[in-house]
Order: structure tokens, then C-alpha cells, then sequence
């Protein structure tokens, strides 16, 4: 796993038919998807296009219906659990709706947690960096608060410290901007941003309006399709992610 | 065609496919806990240096919370048990004049079986249920795949600390009941004038135990612990859980527990006889 970390295209995705539908049918169909060093993807579907089912895939957990998943060139079906573990930490994953935090926990000990179970380290090792990881994300004030008790919006800020805390090669956010109001997205956005200087991205959202300016590549996934949006930086975005509505 | 529908519902028929039925469940929940249980204790030998400033002292801490938080619960249920059944046994074996069988019984009614039985249904009820509600509500909220897409093992992370713990604290609790229900047992006997002396009573109990015993307490108490934590850890996290599954979740692992606790007893008791 080591070598491959100069391989150019992190993600791929070839005539992959993905999650399924209460029907039992694939979502999307016919994903053929390269994620390269240095992108930041904007996917946009409506609710249940298969956005989520798509990043499933992306990470690895989840195996596409038909079709290949590599990651980090190497099939994901093809993978052991140590191997899968090993990808597990190049694979950043910011979930949707408040992004699961350890309830339990205290926000610096959410972030904390990673850095101790990988590196064996002390929470006392784990915690200049953790805190680092808060003041960037604006939760320094939240650090010694039980990560249950903090507004959802403070929770996917959370989820993106935490994530963030492995130093992973990609990082793939599953619509974080749902339920934020204005000023959170205008946060999340500008953030991304910058972290995309250094940091290959993959975001899906509903809309992909409040990327322009931001994202580099563009897709969307609509009514069963995948589909590649070309020029979508230079000729300006669509009002809506989908055709027809 | 009156026949077939009369013999379809008939009363043997029903019981029959209900039995069929209950049958393959009970089948089937063996052989998930069965599998369960197997990862559990592969992961827990395998992994046991992997990662242990975090997982080391979350054993600690679940063996404070399983066992020396249950300490004055275990130290009232024991005098209980000394002052309720021991007492009127030392009694009544007295009032026979069958003093000298005091320490056999003592041993096989309180070391052998109540001991055991008793501090395992304790951590059964206090903690067993807690962490159901525990593992299933992290599980219901999506807090186990964050720990998977974070590369942490969830049965390293959740079950390892809690199935050595729980194995530790029905060990240590049995026998600090133990030792309480038969001073107690002692204190209700003296309490009821009957003529024993101390030192009567506590060396024909030490004279009925023999070397087996230890062994044997020690391998039963630590079978329980690892029952009821695999089973409580089981249907807590095993399987995908809505918020609202939880409570059945919980009385479903209360009742597994306790069967599975039952039927290692029978297995014990018959080792007991063999041995």
C-alpha cells in the first residue's frame, strides 16, 4: 500500500452501478469517475439520487452492484481487512447531518481518539495537534463540551476536525451543507477551499450553486445517471443540479 | 377440502410449526453469537498490544464501572443471602444435629452455585443492560461506522474492554459475595443461639473445599462475565438498530443472557459431578 502513494488517480470508478433502490435496482448507473491528486469534485444530486451510496463506494466500504472500484489503484473487492484498515486512514469521511460524533465524548476527545488508537499515543501526545485542529475549524471554545451537547452545525465542524486529524490523502464530504444556515455554507465553502490547496477533495451537495468559484470539477447524478458537467467552471453553473425539475 | 383446512389449523399443527420455528431462530442466534463470540475473543488476543494507551485503560475503567462501583449492591445482596438462606440453613442443620455437614452444604449451596449465580445476575441487570443501551444507541446514531471509517476496529474499540472486564468483575464480585453471605450466614446463626463456634464453621467450610472449587469458581465466574458481555455486546452492536429497536434490544439480551448463564450452569454442575 505504501508505493502507491504517488499514484496519480486516487479514486476510480468504471462502469460502476451503485446503491439500490427500494425496487432493488442500482441508484446511478454507468459511473465511469477518475479522481485525481489535487481535484475538488462537486457532485450534485437531488435527495436519494445515490450521493451518499456514491461516497460509500468512493471510501471502499461500500462495493459497487457491477462495474470496478479502484482505490488508491488497488480494487476495493480485492482488499484484506488490514489492507482495508490501512486505506481506511488515507480515506478522510465528513458524514452527513451533524457527522456522527461520539456522543460520548468530549469534542477535544473526539478529535483526539484517531491520533491515539493509530499512533498509540497518549491523550496528552494527541492534544496540541487536536486543539490545533479546533482553532482552525473555530470549535476551540466547544474543546472540553460533550460532543451530544453542541448544535448540529458545531458537530459536522467536528466531523471535519476529526476527519481531518489523520492527515488523509483524499477527503470526501457527504453534503455538508445541508441544514446550515447561511453564514455556516459561506464558512464550509471558503474553508474548502483553502484545504483543497493541499488536500484532494470530493464534496456532494443538493445544490451546487454555492460551489461556483470553489469547485474544480463538477458532476451530478440524475435520474439514474452519472454526468460530467465539462467547462462547468468557466461557463457558470446550472440553477439546479438536475434537468427538468 | 374442509379437511385440509381443518387439519392446516389444527392446535398440533400450529404448535408444530411454532416449535419448527422457534426451533431455527434458536439455531440461528446461536450461530450469530457463536461467530460473534469468536471474533471477539480472536480480537481481543490478537490485538491485545495494538493501540493500548487507548484500550488498556478503557479496561480499567469498564472493570471500575462493572465491578468496584457494584460493590456495596453486591455487599448488600450477599449479607441478604447470608441473613436469608444460609442463616436458616445453619439452623435447622443444627437443630438435626447435622453440624457437620454445615461446610458441605455451605460449600455446594453458596460457593458452587448462589456465588456465581447471584453476582453474575447482578452485572447482568446493573450493566449488561446499560450497555446495550450504550452500544445500540451509538449504533442506531451511525457512531460505529464513523469509528470504521476512521480505521477503528469497533469490536477492539467497544467490545475488547467491556468482554475482559465484565469476566474480571463477576470473578471479583463472586467472591467478595461469597465472603459476605457467609459471615453473614455465621452473624444470623449466632444472632438465633445456635451452639457453633467460629472457627467450627469457617474450618468445615474450608475443610469441604477442595482445589477443584477454586478452579472451577474461577472458570465459571469468568465463563458468565464473557457470556453476558458477549450477548449484551451482541445484540447491541451486531446489528443495524433504529433508536426505537433499543429497548427490545435490551430485554431480548436480558433474556439470552440469562438463559445462556443458566445452561453454562447445568454444563458446570455436571463437570462438578464428573470431577
Amino acid at each position: 500500500m505504501e508505493e502507491s502513494k504517488d499514484i496519480a488517480i486516487l479514486i476510480e470508478l468504471a462502469g460502476a452501478a451503485i446503491g439500490t433502490s427500494p425496487e432493488g435496482a442500482p441508484l446511478v448507473e454507468g459511473v465511469d469517475w477518475r479522481v485525481a491528486r489535487g481535484d475538488f469534485w462537486v457532485v450534485g444530486g437531488l435527495h436519494g439520487a445515490g450521493k451518499s451510496a456514491l461516497l460509500a463506494v468512493a471510501a471502499g466500504w461500500l462495493q459497487p452492484a457491477r462495474g470496478v472500484c479502484r482505490v488508491f489503484g488497488r480494487v476495493t473487492e480485492e482488499l484484506d481487512e488490514e489492507e482495508r484498515i490501512v486505506q481506511r486512514r488515507r480515506v478522510g469521511v465528513v458524514f452527513e447531518n451533524g457527522a456522527r460524533p461520539f456522543h460520548q465524548l468530549s469534542v477535544l476527545e473526539n478529535v483526539t481518539l484517531p491520533l491515539c488508537y493509530h499512533h498509540d499515543w497518549t491523550h496528552e501526545q494527541a492534544e496540541p495537534s487536536a486543539r490545533e485542529l479546533l482553532r482552525r475549524t473555530g470549535l476551540e471554545s466547544f474543546a472540553e463540551r460533550r460532543a451530544g451537547d453542541i448544535a448540529r452545525a458545531w458537530q459536522q465542524r467536528l466531523g471535519l476536525a476529526r476527519a481531518l486529524a489523520l492527515e488523509p490523502e483524499v477527503l470526501l464530504l457527504d453534503n455538508p451543507l445541508a441544514g446550515l444556515d447561511p453564514r455556516q455554507q459561506e464558512w464550509w465553502v471558503a474553508f474548502l477551499k483553502e484545504l483543497s490547496q493541499r488536500l484532494t477533495l470530493v464534496v456532494t451537495s443538493d445544490h451546487l450553486e454555492p460551489w461556483h468559484g470553489a469547485g474544480r470539477q463538477f458532476a451530478r447524478l440524475n435520474e439514474g445517471h452519472w454526468e460530467g458537467i465539462e467547462g462547468a467552471v468557466t461557463a457558470g453553473l446550472r440553477p439546479s443540479p438536475w434537468r427538468g425539475e | 377440502m374442509e379437511n385440509t383446512v381443518a387439519s392446516e389449523s389444527s392446535p398440533l399443527r400450529r404448535f408444530s410449526q411454532w416449535g419448527g420455528r422457534q426451533a431455527f431462530v434458536f439455531g440461528e442466534s446461536l450461530h450469530s453469537l457463536g461467530a460473534f463470540a469468536l471474533i471477539a475473543l480472536g480480537v481481543a488476543v490478537t490485538k491485545f498490544r495494538v493501540s493500548s494507551r487507548v484500550v488498556h485503560p478503557l479496561i480499567v475503567r469498564e472493570i471500575h464501572r462493572f465491578g468496584v462501583q457494584l460493590l456495596p449492591i453486591a455487599a448488600f445482596l450477599g449479607a441478604a443471602l447470608g441473613f436469608l438462606i444460609i442463616g436458616q440453613t445453619v439452623s435447622l442443620l443444627t437443630k438435626f444435629g447435622a453440624q457437620g455437614l454445615i461446610g458441605t452444604v455451605m460449600v455446594t449451596v453458596v460457593v458452587r452455585e448462589l456465588g456465581p449465580l447471584v453476582a453474575a445476575l447482578l452485572v447482568l441487570g446493573r450493566v449488561g443492560t446499560a450497555i446495550v443501551v450504550e452500544l445500540g444507541t451509538a449504533r442506531a446514531l451511525g457512531e460505529v461506522e464513523a469509528l470504521e471509517a476512521l480505521g477503528i476496529d469497533p469490536v477492539h474499540y467497544l467490545v475488547v474492554p467491556r468482554l475482559i472486564a465484565m469476566m474480571v468483575a463477576v470473578l471479583a464480585l463472586t467472591v467478595y459475595l461469597i465472603l459476605v453471605a457467609l459471615a453473614a450466614g455465621y452473624l444470623f446463626a449466632f444472632l438465633q443461639d445456635v451452639p457453633l463456634q467460629p472457627a467450627d464453621y469457617f474450618g468445615q467450610i474450608a475443610g469441604a473445599l477442595h482445589w477443584q472449587d477454586f478452579v472451577l469458581l474461577s472458570l465459571k465466574t469468568a465463563t458468565f462475565g464473557f457470556v453476558i458481555a458477549v450477548v449484551v455486546c451482541f445484540e447491541g452492536l451486531a446489528r443495524p438498530l433504529r433508536l426505537e429497536d433499543v429497548p427490545q434490544a435490551t430485554t431480548r439480551a436480558v433474556v439470552r443472557s440469562l438463559t445462556a448463564c443458566l445452561l453454562a450452569d447445568a454444563l458446570f454442575i455436571v463437570i462438578y459431578l464428573i470431577w
